[in-house]
């Protein structure tokens, strides 16, 4: 594991001022979409168990429908895992030199941008919905000199607050 | 073993679950892997693999504790039809025997 003080290759003086995640409201999103799925075996057994109790006593459909309970089971806990993981390994660290992404994609597929305070020209905010709105998060765009292309901060809890402190690094 | 005394018994469910297992085994490591390798050293980090580590444990024992109270010897299919499918796709020879007259 890392240590939360650690930043990728360092430079000499190069402090780290905050790492930052997706806000926790992505993953109750993905929460209540796991409540549903984990729900539907135990609909699917109720519906079972009263119109139909007799499957539940017959020789081969009973142990099939066991198999088939517990792999799906084994499956979501997979599912679940894997939605974690591709979330909460992308991080954003800012330091009094650089920002720096690393961003999962997958299995085996990582990916890490980094961008240099003294080049960034401007930072703006973007939220956008209901929920961003009420939970105080967003998109946060960092625009560099020299180039168009914008480096993107997902979903990151107090967007206001961030854009703030990084103006105030490269200041 | 003879083909006449073949028979398919759902002990098949059983073997496509321990397949499943496998896959989840495999698949279970690696993402504990990931988490274990670029995952910072945090409580919530640490909850996270221990709570799923703790699921699947019980997941797992719990199917099998219920696998266990199963007949496996129950047959899939009559016995009857399909020693005649495979005598006949083993032994096809007879299929195509000509009468002489």
């Amino acid at each position: 594991m890392i240590s939360k003080s650690f930043i990728p290759s360092k430079r000499p003086g190069e402090i780290l001022v905050k790492h930052f995640w997706r806000h926790p409201i992505v993953f109750i999103k993905s929460f209540l979409m796991f409540v549903i799925i984990f729900s539907l075996p135990l609909f699917v057994y109720w519906l079972i168990s009263n119109f139909s109790s007799s499957l539940l006593e017959h020789a081969i459909i009973y142990p099939l429908l066991v198999i088939l309970f517990f792999s799906y089971y084994l499956f979501v806990l997979i599912f679940a895992l894997n939605v974690w993981v591709d979330n909460y390994l992308d991080v954003w660290t800012l330091t009094n030199m650089r920002i720096i992404s690393r961003t999962q994609l997958g299995w085996f597929n990582r990916v890490n941008s980094e961008l240099e305070l003294s080049k960034v020209q401007d930072v703006s905010v973007e939220q956008k919905g209901i929920f961003p709105t009420i939970f105080n998060y967003g998109n946060l765009h960092v625009q560099t000199a020299g180039t168009t292309e914008r480096f993107l901060l997902r979903d990151v809890p107090n967007p206001i607050k961030v854009a703030r402190l990084i103006n105030r690094l490269y200041e | 073993m003879p083909v006449e005394n073949f028979q398919l018994t759902i002990i098949v469910f059983y073997w496509f679950y321990l397949v499943v297992l496998a896959i989840f085994f495999l698949f279970f490591l690696i993402n504990i892997y990931h988490l274990l390798r670029f995952g910072f050293f945090s409580v919530i980090n640490l909850a996270v693999i221990l709570t799923s580590i703790m699921i699947a444990f019980l997941l797992i024992s719990f199917s099998l504790l219920i696998l266990q109270q199963i007949d496996w010897s129950q047959t899939l299919i009559n016995p009857e039809i399909l020693n005649g499918f495979i005598n006949g796709l083993l032994g096809g020879l007879n299929l195509f025997k000509f009468k002489i007259n």
